[in-house]
């Protein structure tokens, strides 16, 4: 029976000291030896590792006439429209998207308002700052609450729309932080009129 | 596309340090790596197509974690607030666990602890939430499955295939010296076993003194090797029955020192000695006696059994 002949483009390497792994230890089903630094590795590979790097189109392939060209190349020809806002594009311009063919400038708009949910790095978690703000001074500093108490409340009311962690928490964070913020100076508030009424009795 | 909402699934493992933290998330497509600092994350998308390998490899990480550090930080308090109390024998109990609880972060540094990659056409990094063995392997249960699922398996034996297209091209294998090297290391007696089987035959000498404010220091020595020694045995693959004395000898050394502290603690509410003069309570005679015959015996199975392992080799 013929074999199926495959090249494997990426070796995989021991995570411990980057070696590559022989053919005994990716196969393995339990633990194997590093034949290099003799660590126990355990491989699970799967069929990408046999794809071949994709093969470079030609993308200078110059537009006939009559032919759509690409909207950032007009001397191209255009291979599809941008599923956002329909300029036509070209093979190099073009950028596959969880199914979507989109151009790069809604690729760029996209991540830069933070529009494309699936592109974005990086997230602010202004929920976990007011809440830490409310609750860290109490056990930390009590009397830092003065401080830390407005501001967490300030954090909490003006981030209240601000996008929560990717991870699709809910705003029990916001909540909490405004109720113990509000506590704290409230009891502060308390505290300032005790004072103060003392202070009146003296006198 | 835009604002749609994609349910993530933990997957197991995480690790949650005073500042840095990192954990891994299961999406529909994709695998999302979450990595940052206390009040930020950085997202990393794996999609499941994409991933060629997943690959753990058993190394030594010394990172103290969140739990541990807690935990840590309340028998130290637990500690500190006993010593100030009435009861003799609570705040050494506070130290001790402390001390058990330093031994298993060893322990699990050590021993069972991974570092895990991920591999795709264009990278390989390391996933930081994968960090201890048995998340780890439960980690990549559930990921294989996930990835299977969208690219299907590969055939058995393909490593085959891929080799025998190599082998026309490739230089001729290289004599496999490290794999030669491993095995010399699995006859070689290492001086962790060394330390240990002189201490064990010394530690009953040790004993023969009166009392100790010590006594427990020769005991966390030979665990401490015995450990050490299993770890490097494991390491390398030598052989069960090294693996089946260490095993043995820090079980008996770990019951011993439990038997001498319920001896001991017995001994405090029998007399209700303070904790002054429980400097000079002796040690059990009885149990001190079985520890030496034990660890003589144990001294004499490890010798002969590095002599064994040497002829064998």
């Amino acid at each position: 029976m013929a074999t199926a002949v495959v090249e494997v483009a990426n070796p995989i390497r021991c995570p411990r000291c980057d070696a590559a792994l022989p053919p005994e230890a990716i196969e393995a089903t339990e633990m194997a030896l590093c034949p290099n630094c003799g660590a126990g590795v355990l491989v699970r590979s799967f069929p990408a590792i046999l794809a071949k790097p994709a093969a470079i189109l030609p993308a200078e392939i110059a537009a006939g006439e009559g032919e759509a060209t690409c909207f950032f190349h007009p001397g191209k020809t255009a291979t599809v429209a941008c599923a956002r806002c329909g300029r036509f594009v070209c093979r190099l311009c073009q950028m596959d998207l969880r199914g979507e063919a989109l151009c790069p400038e809604c690729i760029t708009s996209g991540m830069a308002k933070k529009k494309i949910a699936v592109l974005e790095n990086h997230r602010v978690c202004y929920d976990s700052i007011a809440l830490a703000l409310a609750t860290w001074p109490v056990l930390l500093v009590w009397f830092l609450t003065f401080l830390s108490a407005p501001v967490a409340l300030y954090v909490a009311i003006r981030y209240w729309k601000a996008p929560l962690s990717i991870l699709g928490r809910t705003k029990l964070r916001f909540v909490l932080a405004i109720l113990l913020a509000t506590g704290e100076i409230a009891l502060w508030a308390w505290l300032a009129v005790y004072a103060i009424s003392r202070l009146g009795t003296r006198g | 596309m835009a604002a749609a909402k994609m349910k993530y699934k933990r997957v197991p493992g995480g690790r949650r340090g005073f500042f840095r933290r990192a954990s891994l998330w299961l999406g529909d497509d994709h695998l999302l790596a979450v990595t940052g600092w206390r009040f930020t994350e950085d997202y990393k998308r794996y999609y499941y197509r994409d991933i060629q390998a997943l690959v753990l490899a058993r190394t030594r990480r010394w990172a103290v974690t969140l739990p541990w550090f807690v935990v840590a930080l309340c028998l130290a308090t637990f500690a500190l607030v006993a010593q100030a109390g009435s009861i003799a024998w609570l705040p050494e109990v506070g130290w001790n666990l402390l001390l058990a609880l330093a031994l298993a972060w060893l322990f699990v540094s050590l021993k069972a602890s991974v570092r895990c990659s991920i591999q795709t056409a264009v990278s390989r990094e390391e996933l930081p939430s994968i960090l201890r063995l048995w998340s780890a392997q439960r980690a990549l249960r559930i990921l294989a499955d996930r990835i299977a699922q969208a690219q299907g398996t590969l055939v058995e034996g393909w490593t085959a295939h891929v080799r025998e297209a190599a082998v026309p091209e490739a230089a001729p294998a290289p004599a496999r010296a490290p794999v030669a090297l491993a095995t010399s290391a699995r006859g070689r007696v290492p001086a962790s076993a060394i330390g240990l089987y002189i201490s064990l035959a010394l530690g009953g000498v040790l004993f023969y003194r009166p009392a100790s404010r010590f006594w427990f220091v020769p005991i966390l020595v030979q665990a401490g090797l015995a450990m050490w020694t299993l770890i490097r045995n494991d390491r390398v693959g030598g052989p069960r029955r090294t693996k089946v004395l260490m095993v043995a000898t820090m079980s008996f050394v770990g019951a011993t020192a439990a038997a001498f502290y319920v001896s001991l603690a017995v001994e405090v509410f029998r007399t209700m000695a303070s904790r002054r003069m429980l400097v000079n309570v002796p040690l059990n005679r009885v149990l001190v006696a079985i520890y030496t015959a034990g660890c003589l015996g144990f001294a004499a199975a490890g010798a002969l059994s590095a002599v064994y392992n040497r002829r064998k080799e």
